[in-house]
């Protein structure tokens, strides 16, 4: 399941934005991710690609969408999480785009996209690094 | 100059070297259609190539990335070529992460001089 798990969550940072699908929300977006990842130990180049990564998660929903998109920011103790959900505009039709693919292979450690029905979710993982 | 809300400005300078269009700002989905848009339309009858100097862009995604692919094969069919020059390390590492800074049908990408 692509939305952090209650267990995940647990002792941990998290809220959620609702958005318009209105790309010049994006910014918004880039900031609010890069604030949060700027709240823990990773680097400069990581925070950029938590930005980076929420952009094009969230890029993905305003397109295929339709409606409101839920983003869930959060810092669980391994990883910044950012997962989205919205109702598809097409089901039938979604895929992701392979350059989007291609762009969160390189900046997050993980990101995963589900269709349920009429509904997407998706998420993308920066590792924190490990303590001690 | 054009300004695509606030993230974005183009400037637009014809040289013996092409048809050349400087952004600087941020390149996302909000932005990318200005930037369509310009490409669009070049200069006149000009078989000159149309050079993008990107050396001003802060962020890239591949909403842009997109819009230059379709961009570059319109101007292709129309007899001309894309040319990315000077860019930011932002744009010269997505165009690396996206194989996209390789031969493509759309676009060349010319040695950057930095």
């Amino acid at each position: 399941m692509p939305n952090p798990s209650a267990d995940e969550l647990q002792s941990t940072t998290s809220f959620d934005l609702v958005l318009p699908p209105d790309p010049e929300l994006l910014r918004v977006v880039r900031l609010v991710a890069s604030g949060l990842a700027s709240f823990t130990d990773l680097s400069l180049d990581a925070v950029e690609a938590v930005r980076v990564a929420a952009d094009e998660l969230v890029s993905t929903f305003f397109q295929a969408g339709q409606g409101d998109v839920t983003v869930r920011f959060a810092i669980t103790e391994a990883s910044v999480v950012i997962a989205a959900s919205a109702t598809l505009a097409d089901a039938a039709s979604f895929t992701l785009d392979p350059l989007t693919d291609r762009i969160l292979d390189e900046v997050a450690d993980g990101h995963s996209f589900a269709v349920d029905g009429d509904e997407l979710t998706g998420r993308i993982d920066v590792n924190l690094p490990a303590s001690g | 100059m054009t300004q695509a809300g606030d993230g974005l400005s183009i400037t637009i300078d014809d040289t013996e070297a092409g048809h050349v269009i400087k952004v600087a700002g941020e390149l996302d989905l909000a932005s990318a259609p200005e930037l369509s848009s310009v490409l669009a339309e070049p200069a006149g009858a000009s078989t000159l190539p149309v050079v993008l100097d990107l050396s001003g862009v802060t962020f890239i995604d591949s909403s842009a990335l997109r819009a230059l692919l379709l961009a570059g094969r319109q101007l292709a069919n129309a007899g001309r070529k894309l040319q990315i020059g000077p860019r930011s390390d932002v744009v010269s590492r997505v165009l690396e992460v996206t194989q996209l800074d390789q031969q493509t049908e759309a676009f060349q990408v010319l040695p950057d001089p930095a």
